[in-house]
């Protein structure tokens, strides 16, 4: 049988028109990330020598290619059509990319944590030693600062840009990427204190800075972490920044039982959507949702389903 | 509701804060960078000795330029002593020696524990030939600096 024969679409068209345009410009966004990260990669890779600090980062640019690269490929599905196979269509691709993006940020936490620990319990001495340039033989440590320079304002200025279309498009997986490029410049300004304390004689400096700046990267892909598994066991909606149900969820919930007081109101989130199921209510009794209900973000609410009671409820 | 709030309220007094915080580093100027954790290269002056290690079967009159070159940069004279290359790194790991001088290959196992130098002859071998190197101890940025410069001065 074809994979699309006949199958009536179950869901509304796939991008929403109210985000249309943000969604848009996420877009463009995560393609400018790719090619900015990707430039930062080349540049700190010819320059990186034996610094542990300088390393790190680089592995961590690397990595944050992960978090746009997902979102790109989870954009390119969620556009789809329902299908034979996938009847509700492929809104939630965008429920992996976000667990996918939370583990890469989770695992680049990690990984600055192991390799800073082991080089203070190693007593590694970071070697930064002289380069020639054009006959000139000057101190590595002063091109890797210029690059690790480089490397911090591209994710400073689309981190900034990211973090207000997330919020408009509810892209967990926009807004995870923005942390990733806050982890991005906070490494590599880790690395120009290391580097700069190396070459003022501080060992340790490289290993101290990249373990703080650890713990701060470590922290926000833990939280994303569990967002991403409660969304994927079916949790009530959570808001992009924390652990707590959203805002518009409940606001969502309080307005249904205004209408339906009796209602037993169940939630979760399938991507940027709200699906909803309400029991303890017979079709007789619906008379829809108040259109004023989270006037700004109608379009996040992608499912209303009546649920009948099974034999053992009746 | 959660969209009326500001999610990056946070950003731009972090970013302020780190590069503050890093201003301090910037100071002491080009002059004392990089400097030596170990003191290898204050040392050598103040002390007036150059602990070199040569590798057995090294020929005195291969190294005696560079040698030279490096007593001259540092006003400090020689004092070398010879072994096998194991033992001499060792030495050179545990701050014993401050320099090492034998053949080894760019791709030598012992590239992670000391530094190596370019070819001590300015020639461009390949990865596993061993060849003329001088050895310093890790980290020792300054001295590794001096050591570097002599080799291109020969």
């Amino acid at each position: 049988m074809s994979s699309d024969s006949g199958v009536p679409p179950v869901t509304p068209p796939a991008i929403p028109e109210a985000i249309a345009q943000d969604i848009a410009k996420a877009r463009r966004l995560e393609i400018w990330t790719l090619l900015w990260t990707g430039s930062i990669v080349l540049v700190m890779g010819l320059v990186m020598g034996s610094s542990q600090a300088m390393k790190s980062a680089w592995i961590e640019d690397v990595l944050s290619l992960v978090p746009a690269i997902v979102f790109l490929i989870a954009l390119h599905f969620e556009k789809r059509e329902p299908n034979q196979k996938f009847r509700f269509g492929y809104r939630r691709v965008n429920s992996l990319a976000f667990l996918i993006a939370a583990v890469t940020l989770t695992g680049v936490g990690g990984f600055l944590l192991f390799e800073a620990a082991k080089t203070l319990l190693m007593q590694e001495h970071p070697t930064i030693g002289p380069i020639t340039i054009f006959g000139h033989t000057i101190w590595l440590g002063w091109l890797m600062i210029a690059a690790l320079l480089y490397s911090v304002i591209p994710p400073v200025i689309l981190g900034y840009m990211k973090h207000p279309i997330a919020e408009k498009i509810q892209d967990k997986v926009l807004h995870t990427d923005a942390l990733m490029q806050k982890a991005d410049w906070m490494t590599g300004l880790a690395g120009i204190v290391g580097v700069m304390g190396v070459g003022l004689g501080y060992w340790w400096a490289d290993a101290v800075a990249a373990g703080f700046i650890s713990f701060e990267i470590l922290r926000d892909g833990i939280k994303n972490l569990r967002i991403a598994t409660a969304e994927l066991i079916d949790g009530m909606p959570r808001e992009l920044e924390n652990d707590d149900i959203a805002d518009d969820a409940l606001e969502l919930e309080q307005a249904l039982l205004r209408q339906y007081p009796d209602a037993k109101i169940q939630m979760r989130e399938s991507g940027r959507y709200i699906l909803v199921q309400i029991g303890n209510i017979s079709v007789d009794e619906w008379r829809g949702i108040d259109s004023n209900v989270l006037p700004e973000r109608q379009w996040r609410v992608d499912q209303i389903s009546l649920k009948c009671p099974t034999e053992a409820e009746r | 509701m959660a969209g009326n709030r500001s999610r990056s309220s946070g950003f731009i007094p972090t970013m302020r804060a780190a590069f503050l915080l890093m201003f301090p580093l910037f100071l002491p100027g080009c002059d004392a960078v990089p400097a030596d954790p170990e003191q290898t290269l204050a040392r050598v002056k103040e002390s007036g000795q150059l602990r070199v290690g040569i590798v057995e079967g090294t020929h005195p009159e291969a190294i005696e330029g560079f040698v030279q070159i490096m007593e001259s940069k540092t006003g400090a004279s020689a004092e070398p002593g010879r072994g096998d290359a194991e033992h001499l790194l060792k030495k050179l790991k545990n701050g014993q020696l401050d320099i090492v001088i034998g053949p080894f290959a760019r791709k030598s196992p012992w590239r992670r524990q000391v530094w190596l130098s370019k070819a001590l002859d300015g020639g461009d071998p390949a990865d596993d030939e061993p060849v003329l190197r001088a050895a310093a101890r890790n980290g020792e940025n300054r001295w590794i600096m001096a050591i570097a410069e002599t080799v291109k001065q020969q």
